[in-house]
Formats: C-alpha cells, structure tokens, sequence
C-alpha cells in the first residue's frame, strides 16, 4: 500500500535566527546544547514516518515531546523549519497559501484538545463552519453538519450554545465538526485528555467505530500510553523532538527500543495490551465423525480432561468431556449426540482484560477462533496468570505475525 | 549657559501655516461634510416637540438598561427641557453623536489593522499616547485654522483627544481571541477576511463595545473646551457661566451634561445584551430606530421651506452671516449682542470662542483676503499687523471710548505703600502698549518685552515710581486675562514693581476670576478693568469689594472690525 501521509526529515527550530541551530543539528548536538549556544529552541528533531491510508496513527509523548508541534505541521499551522510532509504526494510545506487553504478545507480536519468551538455560535453553527467557509449552499451544509452531528449523538442539541454542553459533549461537536468536512485525514490533538476517564473510553469506542465505518486516516497525539495503546494501529513515541520508537503497540510494549520506553511502558495493564493470540496453545481437537473411544484414547494419552470436537474444515462443534466419552461407549452413541455445544469462544484479538469474566464462569478452557468459526488455539489459565506477570515465555513469538 | 533656543514651536508654526495653504480645498471638504453632517443630526433630533425625542430615548435607555433608568431619562430631560437646556442639550448630543461617528468610523478599521500588523502597531501606540496626553487645548490650535472657527474644529478636537480608547481596544479585543479558536479557525482554512469577520470581531464585540463608550464619554467630557473654539450646546453654557462667574447656571449646565452622560453611557453599555431581549429582540429594535431616523430625516427634507438666511448683503453671503466675537463673558460681546439687535441684524449669527480664536480666524481669512467680520478693540496689536478698520456706529452703541483701570483690593495701601503707589500712578498711552504688543506677539517674551520698554522709557517709569516706598521683598500677586492689551501692561507694571524690591506673582485667569480674585482679597492688583463698558457687569457687582485706582490707559475702543479690503464702511451696511 502506499502511504498517504510522508514526513520526510523534518525539523522545527523555534527561533529568531534558526540557521545556526540548523548547523548545529547537522552536526547531531542535543536540544540543550542547541539551547544553550544559540538560543533556539529546538521543537522537533529529523523526523521521518509514512502513514498509511485507514490507519490510526498515534504519537505519543510527555508534555514538551514536540508532539503537539509535531500534528501542527500537518496541516501547517506551524511551518517545519526543514524537510517536506507530503500529504497525497503533494509538499505542504511548499504549498502556496491558497492552495493550503484548499487542502485544509477539503483534506484534513482537526480536533482541539479544549475543543475550541466557538462561543458565539450555535452547536449547528459550529459544526458547519468547515463548510461554511468553503462556501457551500445553506442547505447543503445545513444537511451535511446534521448528519454529522448524528454521528456523534448530539441530535437534538442542534440550537444550544456551545457552554450548555458537558465536555464531553462539547468534544462531540469538536468531532462532528471535523467529520462534517468529510476529509480523509483526521488531526486530532489529545483530544480527549481533557475529559474524564469514562467518558474518554466511551469517546475511544466511538473513535474506533467511526474510524471502521467511514474509514478515515486519523493522526492521533496522546500523552496517555493506555489511550494509545487502545486505540493506535502504530505508535510513534517521541521524547526531545524525536522519535524514538514506531511501532504497532505490541512491538512497544514486548520490546521497548530503549530504556526510557522501557520505562514509560512499564506500569501499562498487560491486560489491556496483550489478546488472546499472544497466550493460546495448540488445541487438543478430535474430528466429529471419529467414535468416542477414539477421544476417550487421546485423553488418556494426553492426560486430558475434555477434547475440542471439529469437523472436517476444523468448525468448532463443541467439546467432549471423559465421563461424556465414556456414556457414548456405554450407550453406543456418537460423539455429536454426547458432547457439549455450549463452549466459550473468543475471537484472536481479544484482549486479556476481556477473556477473564468467560474464565470464571466456564470449567472449560476458552477457545479462541478466528472469524470461520475454525479453532486456532485455547487459553487455558495458568497461561493468562504468567502473561499478566510479566513472564515473557508464556507469550507466542510476536515478530510470526 | 547662554544655549539659543531650539525653535520647535516656529516649525511648528510653519508646518501648519504650510498645511493651512496646501490642503486648504481638502479642509474646506471636510469642514462642510462635518458641518453637513452635524446640520442633519441636528434636524433629525429636533424635528418634534422635545417630547418625543425624550420619549424615543427613555424608551432605548428603558430597553437597554431596565425600566427605572427608562423613567430616570424622562424625568432628568424633562428637567433639563424646564431650565431651558433643550436646544443646547440637543446641540451637545449632535456633536457627540458626530465625533462618536467618526471614532467608529475610524477607530475600528485602525485598531483591526494594528491586531492584524506589529509595524502598525508599533507605529500607532506612540500616536496614541501622544495625542491623549497632549493636553486637549492645544488642538483646538491648529483646528481652528484648518477647520475655521465653529463647532467644526471643536468636533475635529474631540474626534482627536477620544478616539485611542476605540483603536486600542479593538486592538486588545482581537488580540484576545483565545489562541485554539484562532487555530480552529485557520485548521478549517479561513482566509483572513473569513476569520476576521466570523471569529475575531465577533468575539471581540464587547471589548470593542467598551472602547467605543469609553470613547463617547470622552468626546462628551470635550464639549466645554470645543466651545472654546466657538461649538455651540451645553458647553459653551458652562464655559459661559465660568466666564460671568455664575454658579447657578453652571450648575444647570452641568448637570445637563451629567444627565446626556449617563443616557449616553447607558446605552452604549447595554446596547449588546439589552435587559428587555426577550422581549424584543435586538434587530427589530435597531431597525425601528433605523426607520425614525430614515422618516425624520424625509420629514425635514419636506418639510422644511428653504429659510433664506440674508436679504441679500452681499458682505452677509461671504461670511456666512457671522461675526467672529471672542469669549462670551466678555462686555464687548454685550455689546455687540445689544449692536446686533440695534442695527436689525437678526439673521446675524454672533460666534462664541475666545480672543485666541478670533485672531486666528482672522489670520486666515487675512492671508486670503477673504472677507471678514470680527468684534475688536484696540489697543490690540492686530491694528499694528493688519490693515483693520472699525465700522462705523452711528447708533452708538459701542459706546464712547473706553479706560483701563487699575484696580486693588482692600487694605493694600496700608500692607505694601510702595507698591500701591506705583500702581496708582502707572499710566501710560495706546502707542507705548501697542510697541509691548507688537514685540510680544513677534515671538518675544512678554517679560523681555517689558523690559525692552521699560529701559526705551526711564522718564516715564520714574513717573511712577516717584515718591514711592522701597518695597522689602513683599509679595505682590498681580492676576490679569490672557488678552494681549492685559499681558503686555502686566508684565510692564510687573517689572516696574520688582524693580522697586517687591517679589511679583502672575497669574492667567479668566475675567470673571480676575474680579472676584481682587475683591476676596486672594490677589492684590490688576491693571485690566475696562470701563465703563466692556466689565460693566462684574464691575458692578465687586465694586464695593475693590479698591479703583483709576484708569492706566484712556482712548481704548470697541467694535465691529473689519480688514481694508472688506468693501463696507459702518455696521448698517450689514443688514
């Protein structure tokens, strides 16, 4: 695939004169020997990335990371001091004002992180403005900001001041707006740092559906490793201006690039990062059509209590249990007729913090299938006890992926 | 240290004589569209009884700002329309009006423009300051000669001193749009004109709304200086009871003011977020004071019959029926009031300033040769500087000629013999004073002036001084008007006095002050009552009080003046 967003060795220098820091930059010098020779404050260091249509790029850091200037060069409210952002194949960075303008009408919308909707206009009027300041008709626009405004949930509160909204609501029409747009790129600035913890998930599922349903290319600056992690198909953690690891969240979480990731990943909810592929093992499985001596023989040689019955394109049917096993012989009866059908699944990606409540009220192990309803693997418990303790060799290697 | 004086006022006045030539079409432009303009608000606002103007505004002041201050405007202009203020208060609120146009119409483009530019600015902040601190009389300078004496260059003063607040805080109200909203607004791709006008004015509305009050109030706190230049309304009544030292029609003025200042104010302040909104909402009250003002103004244009001003004087034609006088406690303004009425001059307007005012007028019709008509008297310098000659009163009402008298308050023959006797005797002619005026009005101080007399003249001094006790470095404090006849014989009898061991104060104040200074006693002497005419007034009531030393000049006179080449000869070839 190709990418739809390029950063190309990009640097921005805050500064009167930032030639000289430019110079020393070349020469790899920090950002406190830039400061302290030339006075230049050096906000982002000779970064490169591409991101992809359709994918949630998170870029993470600490307050003062230059990742707040960072989403501001894609849309050039801050113009890089070097390098080109090619949005599309097109330089942002060169672009003539009436051409960025375009861009920024028709291309890329933004989320603010206090929202940033406008006190004097209506919820309405805020949705619309993206449109009204592309000139489209009345009604058109009046149409398009509706539905976006239904999107987020907000119908209803059309003719309401921005103040007479929650955050979170508020927040919505910020979303509404932007999506009013209808661009592909979606820059969103923490924006939801400034809400509460519940109503930030519920604003992160909503993210997540919108993003599946209209399939948008989202830019995404956090501070909150667990909001990144739950949301970010990559990350891109920056610290001092640069980058200094980009990848899918488990490749940050299970091998940090150095120690300060290592120590910023550190006090993350395993739970929340790793699913139920990372901790399955190989499934004791039996073909339906065999004959309940046959499971009654592998458990015993196993020294399994159940087995998984499949049929022939390995369809998760049920499980037999021995006592089960042992009914059919004495009965002359098939497995289909005695095995249980009642068996928890989960699919692959399900995270760890979700398999727990299945856990407790099932004697079976759970099995994890893929979306053919065919069985990849089980989880059993001592499996999901040594991942959430850290333990490494409980896990199934990452890089096979 | 003998350094030569940097001559910054000369340029000055050069700069401006230069402004005065070059631009002159462009002034006259402006003096007429002021003057239009002011003509039209007037109308508009007296185009009923008063009552319906006092009921249209209770009704705004009602709207805006609760029912109370509604019934509070009522009651105050009704009070103010009993003492007979109408037509002044009417005239004070044109003016306002007009100057507060103007900021509006100016002030927000220049204060958006600095929001938008750091060069402007930085280039207009120091403007600024400069031109609020600049005390606001010294406008009125330079106005009176771009703009001519009236209400004009008054409104030109005001438009000056109380437009910053608007620039400035239009300036600060965009500046203060919150940082996020502004990104916002570029995010989505504004053009600028798009993010001015969407976002930045509407958000900075109410900072933008508090500058313009502050600027009206202002404006309206510059009535009484602008009627120094001649600005008719409620200030020049203040600026006339100050003259005449009357409390109690200053305080009717005053009070005037205060109650148009708080309507004003009033209005302004709430204009945005009306008490009574919900009940009506803004626009629909905006625009039926929009129709009023649209159907008073058709109205007067029907309705009014052209009202021929003249019969026909030519001379009446080019001066626009009006006679330059000079400030209006002055008896010689009496008297020209009482001449006007004597010759029949009714369509004759008599234009209220000061003697600062006049001179300039005159200056520049002088320079080219414009006709013109002035009230004057002599000894004054302008005879020495241009061709003037007085119209002839047949009537008499100017009276004879006239004496300046020296007068001194009670008990300063028994405090400072010396000084009194000096001041008995000092008396001189119309020629020795003129020579100290032409030198002062040269450039030259006034006191090197008097010394330069003084030593041209020892025989005549030694006149005075003879006989006369040594003072011991006593006090003597001498209060005279900032007319040039008073100035040069002050400075004179000043010198003459400090040359006699005395210590000399002076102080410039205005005429009414002067004669209630010398008679409670806070001054000792001045040596500048015109009588029997010109002081009559405030000789009459402090006589008893003062202590008349006779006249120090005889010959003086008063009257209606016109230069040489102005084609008539007495005041009945005016009508």
């Amino acid at each position: 695939m190709d990418p739809f967003v390029e950063v190309r060795n990009v640097s921005k220098i805050f500064g009167k004169s930032p030639k000289a820091a430019l110079e020393l930059l070349e020469l790899g010098r920090s950002k406190k020997e830039i400061l302290k020779e030339t006075g230049q404050t050096l906000g982002v260091n000779k970064v490169n990335f591409s991101i992809y249509p359709g994918e949630i790029f998170v870029i993470m850091g600490l307050s003062g990371s230059g990742k707040s200037t960072l989403i501001r060069m894609f849309n050039r409210l801050i113009a890089p001091t070097i390098g080109e952002i090619l949005i599309d194949n097109e330089d942002i960075v060169k672009m003539s004002a009436s051409r960025l303008r375009e861009v920024r009408q028709q291309k890329i919308s933004m989320v603010f992180q206090n929202f940033a909707l406008f006190p004097h206009k209506t919820i309405l009027e805020n949705t619309e403005f993206g449109l009204e300041i592309q000139k489209k008709p009345i009604k058109d626009r009046r149409e398009k900001a509706m539905q976006a405004l239904e999107i987020v949930g907000l119908k209803g509160y059309e003719h309401q001041l921005p103040s007479q909204l929650s955050g979170g609501m508020q927040q919505r029409v910020g979303l509404a707006r932007a999506l009013a747009s209808d661009t592909d790129i979606l820059l969103m600035d923490e924006a939801f740092s400034a809400l509460d913890p519940l109503i930030r998930k519920d604003m992160q599922d909503e993210l997540l559906e919108i993003q599946e349903n209209f399939k948008k290319t989202i830019i995404f600056i956090t501070h909150d490793l667990d909001e990144a992690l739950r949301i970010g198909d990559r990350i891109a953690l920056m610290k001092d201006g640069s980058i200094i690891q980009l990848g899918t969240p488990e490749q940050i979480m299970m091998n940090p690039a150095n120690e300060f990731v290592e120590k910023f990943v550190e006090d993350v909810d395993l739970s929340k990062v790793l699913t139920a592929s990372h901790i399955m093992k190989r499934p004791e499985k039996i073909g339906v059509d065999r004959g309940p001596r046959v499971a009654l023989e592998i458990m015993r040689k196993e020294g399994y209590s159940s087995i998984f019955v499949v049929d022939r394109k390995q369809k998760l049917l049920g499980a037999i249990s021995a006592e089960q096993a042992r009914q059919a012989i004495d009965q002359n009866l098939s497995i289909s007729e005695v095995m249980t059908t009642e068996v928890p699944t989960v699919p692959e990606d399900a995270l760890l913090v979700d398999l727990m409540d299945v856990m407790a009220t099932s004697a079976l192990p759970i099995s994890v299938v893929d979306d053919k309803h065919r069985i990849k693997g089980i989880v059993i418990r001592g499996a999901v006890i040594g991942a959430l303790a850290g333990n490494k060799d409980s896990l199934n290697d990452l890089e096979s992926e | 240290m003998n350094m030569t004086k940097i001559p910054l006022g000369e340029w000055v006045d050069s700069l401006v004589d230069w402004i005065t030539v070059t631009f002159a079409a462009l002034f006259s432009f402006f003096t007429n569209l002021i003057d239009g303009l002011l003509n039209i608000i007037v109308d508009v606002l007296s185009v009923g009884p008063p009552i319906v103007l006092i009921i249209v505004l209770a009704l705004l002041v009602g709207y805006t700002s609760k029912w109370p201050l509604g019934i509070f405007t009522v009651v105050s202009l009704l009070l103010v329309d009993n003492l007979g203020y109408w037509d002044s208060t009417i005239q004070t609120l044109a003016i306002v009006l007009v100057s507060g146009f103007f900021i509006i119409l100016l002030g927000i483009p220049i204060g958006i423009w600095c929001a938008q530019n750091k060069t402007v600015q930085n280039i207009v902040t120091p403007i600024l300051d400069f031109m609020q601190t600049m005390p606001a009389f010294v406008y009125l300078i330079p106005s009176i000669l771009f703009f001519g004496i009236g209400v004009v260059p008054g409104i030109v003063a005001s438009f000056i001193f109380a437009i910053a607040p608007a620039i400035r805080m239009t300036n600060l109200g965009i500046q203060e749009v919150p940082k996020d909203l502004i990104e916002a607004s570029d995010a989505f791709g504004s053009t600028s004109s798009q993010k001015l006008f969407k976002v930045q004015l509407p958000l900075a509305t109410p900072t933008i709304l508090a500058g313009i009050n502050q600027s009206i109030m202002l404006a309206l706190s510059m009535v009484v200086t602008a009627s120094l230049v001649g600005a008719p309304g409620l200030g020049a009544d203040v600026y006339r009871a100050v003259s005449q030292i009357n409390v109690g029609q200053g305080f009717e003025a005053g009070l005037s003011i205060v109650f148009i200042a708080i309507i004003l104010d009033r209005i302004t302040q709430n204009i945005r977020k009306p008490a009574y909104e919900k009940l009506v909402s803004r626009k629909i009250v905006l625009s039926i004071v929009g129709i009023l003002i649209v159907v008073a103004a058709l109205f007067n244009t029907f309705t009014k019959e052209d009202t021929i001003k003249g019969t026909g004087s030519a001379i009446g034609e080019s001066t626009n029926y009006k006679i330059i006088g000079i400030e209006p406690g002055a008896g010689l303004m009496a008297q020209a009031k009482t001449a006007m009425k004597d010759y029949k001059l009714d369509n004759w307007t008599l234009v209220e300033g000061s003697s600062a005012a006049m001179v300039a007028e005159l200056k520049k019709a002088y320079s080219k040769k414009e006709p013109i008509i002035i009230t004057g008297w002599s000894p004054h310098w302008m005879f020495a500087s241009f061709d003037l000659k007085y119209l002839d009163d047949p009537n008499g009402t100017f009276g004879g000629a006239e004496e300046i008298n020296t007068l001194v308050r009670k008990g300063l023959k028994e405090d400072a013999p010396g000084a009194y006797t000096i001041l008995d005797q000092f008396s001189w002619d119309t020629s020795d004073m003129e020579k100290v005026m032409v030198d002062v009005s040269g450039g030259m101080d006034p006191k090197e002036a008097a010394d330069k007399w003084i030593k041209a003249n020892t025989d005549k001094v030694a006149k005075w001084t003879k006989g006369a006790q040594a003072g011991n470095g006593e006090e003597i404090k001498l209060v005279y008007v900032a007319w040039d006849t008073e100035i040069a014989s002050t400075n004179v009898i000043a010198k003459v006095l400090e040359q006699n061991g005395y210590k000399v104060k002076l102080s410039q104040v205005e005429v009414g002050p002067m004669f209630a200074g010398v008679a409670n006693g806070s001054v000792d002497a001045m040596v500048a009552a015109w009588l029997p005419s010109t002081h009559k007034d405030y000789y009459e009531s402090y006589k008893k009080d003062l202590v008349n030393l006779g006249p120090n000049l005889k010959g003086t006179k008063n009257g209606i003046v016109v230069p040489k080449y102005v084609d008539i000869d007495s005041i009945e070839d005016l009508k």
